[in-house]
C-alpha cells in the first residue's frame, strides 16, 4: 500500500469516527442555534417584558403628571408605529403602501415627531381599521405590541400630601410586592414617582423621587428623565421669548453627514447601511475560522492522548509511521472541520432566509458578498495555514500528555496567546488599516483571522501576498517541528517533557 | 545461520537516552519458521529491543535487517505485532478494528473482512463482531487484539508478553496459536518473563538483563550453562556431603533439617556420587537430580535482583 493509501485510511477512520459521535451532531446543530437564540433572546425578552405598574405621586399642582403621561402615550405610540412599519413592509404590497399616508411605511428609525405625526393621523385604532382593506391575501393580523408601563393610581391609604420619605416608606410594601397594587395584570407595583411640592421643571430645587426595588432597571427612568428634560428645556426656551413652535421646529432640525467610500465609487461613493451591515460578513467569517479550527484543534488533542494513553499508538506504528499517522488524523480532522463549517453556514443561512424581512435581504447581500469577493479563496487559504498551525500544535502537545489535566497545563497560556485577535476584532473593525490591525496581520498565528477581517477594506495587495506568504512558511515550519515533537514524544511514557526537553525532542526529530 | 537467511538479525544494535543505555551491542539472527522467546526481567531493553525491530525508534548503533529488509517498515505488511500494553479504540467493533488494521497492513476491504469473521468465528467473538470494543471484557478484547494482528497471515509474528493478562484457558488457546503459526512456516518471536511458555515453545531463547545479551541459543543449551545442582535428604551432615567427589558446594535447606541442594563441578556425573554415597554408608531417604527449570537457568543467568515471575501457579 502506498503513503497515500495509509493516510487516506487513518484520515478515513478518523473522520468516521467523529462523524458519528453525539458530540459531533450537537456541535453542528448546536452552535448556529445557539448563535441565533442568542440574538433573538434579547430582542425576544425585550419586546415580550411584561408592562411594568408605576404611579406617580405630583405634589407640584398635575403638570409633571400630564407631562408623563403624554410621555408614556408617545411611547406605546412610538412601539405600535415600529411594529406596523414592519408589520406593512411584509404584509402590504409596494403599490398599496401609500394608502398608509401620512405615516412613513418604510422600515427605519422613528422621530418624535413620526410619533406625533402618526398619532395625530389616527394612531392604532386608524391603522387597524385601514389594514383588512390593505394587506396581502392570508396576511396575518396585525397585533400591537402593549404598553410597556402601565400608571396606576397609588394606594388609597398613601396620603398624596405626605413628606416624600413617608410616602415612600408607605409605598414599601407595594414596592416589594408584598401587596398587589391591581386586581388585574400588571397586579404589583413595580416603581413610584413622587415630584415634591415645590417642584419647578426649569429651575427645579429638589429632585424628583424615583422609587423602585428593580435598582437596574432604567427603563421607565430614562424614558421620564429625557422627556422631563426636553420639556424642561421648551419651557426655558419659551421664557426666553421664543413660541413653542418654533422650538419643536429646532428640534427637529438634525445635521447629518453622509458618508462616501473610495470603494463605492462606481454607484457614486455613497455609502449605505447595507455596506455597513456587510462590513460585519468578514468579521462572521473570520469567527467561524476562528472557531471551526479551535473546535477541531481540540478533536485532535483529546484523540492523540486516548491513543497514546491506551497504548494502542504502538500497533498502529507498526503499521503506519509516524508522519504518515500524524498526516492522517490531520487531514481526517480537517475533513470533520470543513463538515462542521458547511453545516454552520448552511443552517445560520436556513435560519437567516426564513427569518423576518432584514435578515433575508441580509442573507442574501452577504450570500452576493462572499461569492462575489476574495473571500472564498481566501477563507480556504487561511483555513488551510489556520488549521495546519493550531492543529498540528494541538497534536504534538498531545503527543507528550497521558491524559487531559496534563494537556490544560501546558495549553492554557497557548490558548491565552491564541484568545487574542478576539480581543483585537473591535478596534480592527473600526481601524482596519490602522497599526493595531497592519501589525497583527504580520503575526502569523493571527494573520488568517486578522486578514480575513481586514479583506473587506481592500489592504494592499502586496500586503495581502506577502502576510499569506509569511504565514504558510510559519505553518510548514511549525508544522515540521510538530511531526518532530510527535514522532520522538508519542511513544514514550511517563511525566510529560519540560519546555527545553520538548526544544530537544524536535531538534532530534527522533 | 548468516544474516541473508535469517527472519530477524541484530549486529551490535545499541539504544541511548542521552547517558542511559537502554540496549548495548546486542547480536542475534531469528532463523525463519521457529519461535523464538525473547526473555528478560522487567526493565531490561526488550521492548526497546523490539521497538527498534519494528522500526519505530531508530538504533543509536548497530544494524538490523527483518525479512530481509533493513527496517520493519520496509515490509510492514509482512510483519504482524502485538505489544504489550494493548488498547483498541473502544467505540469501534471488533469487526471494524480488525478490518482497520488488516487494511493499513495492505489487505483489501472485502478479504480483510472475510477474515476477520473467519478468525472472529473460529475464536468465539462472532456473536460480538458488531459490538463496541467497551462492551467486551478484557479476555475478549485481548483476543480480538491478537486476531488483528494475524489477520493479514504475516510471516513474521511479533509478540511482546501475549499472555499477559489472559485467564489459563485464553493461555493455552494462545499456545495453540503460537503453535499453529509455526506449522504454516511462520516466524514468530514473543517476549516474556513467564518461564513456563518459553520452555513449552521456543526453538531458540534469547535473554537479555540491564540492556546486554546474557544469553542466545536452545534451551539445552541454556541448562549446559548451568551447573549440576541435586537435592539431599539424609542424615549426614554437610562436611561429609562436602568431601563427596565432584560437589562444589552444599547448601542446607534453612525450612527441612537434612535437606542439602549439592553443586556440582560441570561434567560431574551425579550416578557417581550417588555411588559414593552408598560407599561411604551415608543414609539417604531422599534424591533428585531433575534438570534445572528454564526458571532456575534465568535467575542463574540475569543475575540476582531480575524480577522473575515464577509462572507455577500462573501458566497452564
Amino acid at each position: 500500500m502506498s503513503v497515500l493509501g495509509r493516510i487516506f485510511l487513518v484520515a478515513k477512520r478518523e473522520y468516521k469516527h467523529h462523524a458519528q459521535s453525539k458530540g459531533f451532531w450537537l456541535t453542528m446543530v448546536a452552535v448556529p442555534v445557539i448563535a441565533a437564540l442568542a440574538g433573538l433572546i434579547p430582542q425576544w425578552v425585550q419586546e415580550n417584558k411584561p408592562a411594568r405598574a408605576f404611579t406617580v405621586i405630583d405634589q407640584s399642582g398635575g403638570a409633571i403628571l400630564a407631562d408623563i403621561d403624554a410621555t408614556i402615550a408617545a411611547d406605546n405610540a412610538k412601539r405600535a408605529l415600529a411594529a406596523l412599519k414592519d408589520y406593512a413592509a411584509d404584509n402590504i404590497p409596494p403599490e398599496s403602501v401609500p394608502m398608509l399616508s401620512p405615516m412613513a411605511p418604510a422600515r427605519g428609525d422613528i422621530t418624535a415627531d413620526d410619533v406625533a405625526v402618526f398619532q395625530a393621523w389616527g394612531g392604532v385604532e386608524k391603522a387597524k381599521e385601514l389594514l383588512p382593506k390593505l394587506v396581502r391575501e392570508g396576511a396575518p393580523a396585525f397585533n400591537p405590541p402593549g404598553p410597556r408601563f402601565v400608571r396606576v393610581e397609588p394606594p388609597p391609604e398613601v396620603d398624596p400630601a405626605a413628606d416624600p420619605a413617608a410616602i415612600g416608606t408607605a409605598l414599601s410594601p407595594y414596592l416589594r410586592a408584598e401587596k398587589p397594587i391591581a386586581q388585574t395584570a400588571p397586579a404589583y407595583l413595580s416603581s413610584a414617582l413622587i415630584v415634591p411640592q415645590d417642584y419647578v421643571l426649569t429651575r427645579p430645587t429638589t429632585a424628583i423621587q424615583y422609587w423602585t426595588t428593580n435598582i437596574n432597571d432604567f427603563d421607565l427612568q430614562t424614558l421620564v428623565e429625557r422627556a422631563l428634560t426636553a420639556e424642561a428645556q421648551r419651557a426655558m426656551y419659551e421664557e426666553q421669548g421664543m413660541s413653542r413652535d418654533a422650538v419643536a421646529a429646532i428640534e427637529q432640525r438634525r445635521v447629518a453627514l453622509q458618508p462616501f467610500s473610495p470603494d463605492k465609487q462606481e454607484s457614486g461613493g455613497e455609502v449605505e447601511m447595507k455596506d455597513r451591515l456587510l462590513n460585519i460578513v468578514p468579521l462572521g467569517l473570520a469567527l467561524l475560522l476562528w472557531m471551526s479550527i479551535f473546535t477541531v484543534a481540540n478533536l485532535l488533542l483529546l484523540g492523540v492522548i486516548e491513543e497514546r494513553s491506551n497504548k494502542l499508538i504502538e500497533v498502529l506504528l507498526s503499521s503506519v509511521s509516524a508522519e504518515e499517522f500524524m498526516a492522517g488524523k490531520l487531514l481526517g480532522i480537517a475533513g470533520i472541520g470543513l463538515t462542521i463549517l458547511v453545516a454552520w453556514l448552511t443552517v445560520g443561512l436556513i435560519i437567516m432566509i426564513n427569518g423576518s424581512g432584514p435578515t433575508v435581504a441580509f442573507a442574501h447581500d452577504a450570500i452576493n458578498l462572499i461569492l462575489s469577493g476574495p473571500y472564498i479563496p481566501a477563507f480556504a487559504f487561511y483555513f488551510v495555514v489556520g488549521y495546519l498551525t493550531i492543529a498540528s500544535v494541538f497534536l504534538g502537545l498531545g503527543s507528550v500528555c497521558n491524559s487531559q489535566q496534563e494537556a490544560q497545563s501546558l495549553l492554557t497560556p497557548l490558548i491565552f496567546v491564541l484568545m487574542l485577535p478576539f480581543f483585537l476584532l473591535m478596534p480592527m473593525l473600526e481601524d482596519p488599516n490602522g497599526p493595531i490591525a497592519t501589525t497583527a496581520g504580520w503575526i502569523p498565528v493571527y494573520t488568517p483571522f486578522v486578514m480575513m477581517v481586514r479583506l473587506s477594506t481592500n489592504p494592499p495587495w502586496t500586503e495581502v501576498v506577502a502576510t499569506g506568504a509569511v504565514t504558510l512558511f510559519f505553518s510548514i515550519l511549525v508544522l515540521w517541528a510538530m511531526a518532530r515533537l510527535f514522532k520522538s514524544a508519542i511513544l514514550r511514557t511517563g511525566q510529560p517533557p519540560r519546555l527545553i526537553e520538548m526544544w530537544r525532542m524536535m531538534r532530534r526529530g527522533s | 545461520m548468516s544474516t541473508g537467511e535469517s527472519a530477524i538479525s541484530f549486529r551490535e544494535v545499541g539504544k541511548s537516552y542521552g547517558d542511559f543505555r537502554a540496549v548495548e551491542g546486542l547480536s542475534f539472527n531469528v532463523a525463519p519458521g521457529s519461535i523464538y522467546g525473547f526473555l528478560g526481567p522487567n526493565g531490561a531493553g526488550k521492548t526497546t529491543s523490539l521497538r527498534m525491530m519494528l522500526g519505530m525508534i531508530a538504533p543509536s548503533t548497530g544494524e538490523i535487517s527483518v525479512l530481509g529488509s533493513p527496517s520493519a517498515m520496509g515490509v510492514r505488511e509482512r510483519v504482524g505485532y502485538l505489544p504489550e500494553e494493548r488498547g483498541l479504540y473502544r467505540r469501534m467493533t471488533p469487526l471494524e478494528t480488525i478490518v482497520y488494521l488488516a487494511r493499513l497492513k495492505g489487505m483489501d476491504a472485502a478479504p480483510a473482512r472475510k477474515k476477520a469473521l473467519e478468525l472472529l468465528e473460529r475464536f468465539g467473538l462472532a456473536a460480538f463482531a458488531k459490538s463496541r470494543i467497551e462492551a467486551l471484557s478484557k479476555g475478549m478484547a485481548q483476543k480480538v487484539q491478537i486476531l488483528a494482528t494475524i489477520v493479514h497471515a504475516p510471516d513474521l509474528v511479533i509478540l511482546d508478553e501475549p499472555f499477559s493478562g489472559l485467564d489459563p484457558v485464553n493461555q493455552q488457546v494462545l499456545e495453540e496459536l503460537v503453535e499453529d503459526l509455526r506449522r504454516e512456516g511462520r516466524t514468530v518471536l514473543f517476549s516474556t518473563h513467564v518461564m513456563q511458555h518459553a520452555e513449552r515453545l521456543c526453538d531458540r531463547l534469547l535473554l537479555i538483563a540491564r540492556g546486554k545479551l546474557a544469553f542466545e541459543g536452545t534451551l539445552d543449551e541454556a541448562r549446559d550453562r548451568m551447573p549440576q545442582t541435586i537435592k539431599l535428604t539424609t542424615s549426614a551432615d554437610a562436611a561429609d556431603l562436602a568431601a563427596l567427589p565432584g560437589v562444589v558446594k552444599v547448601a542446607a535447606d534453612p525450612v527441612h533439617a537434612g535437606s542439602y541442594e549439592l553443586t556440582m563441578k560441570n561434567g560431574a556425573d551425579g550416578e557417581n556420587l550417588l555411588r559414593s554415597c552408598f560407599e561411604r554408608g551415608l543414609q539417604l531417604t531422599g534424591f533428585d537430580m531433575s534438570e534445572p527449570a528454564l526458571h532456575d537457568i534465568f535467575v542463574a543467568l540475569v543475575g540476582e535482583g531480575a524480577e522473575v515471575a515464577d509462572s507455577r501457579g500462573t501458566a497452564p
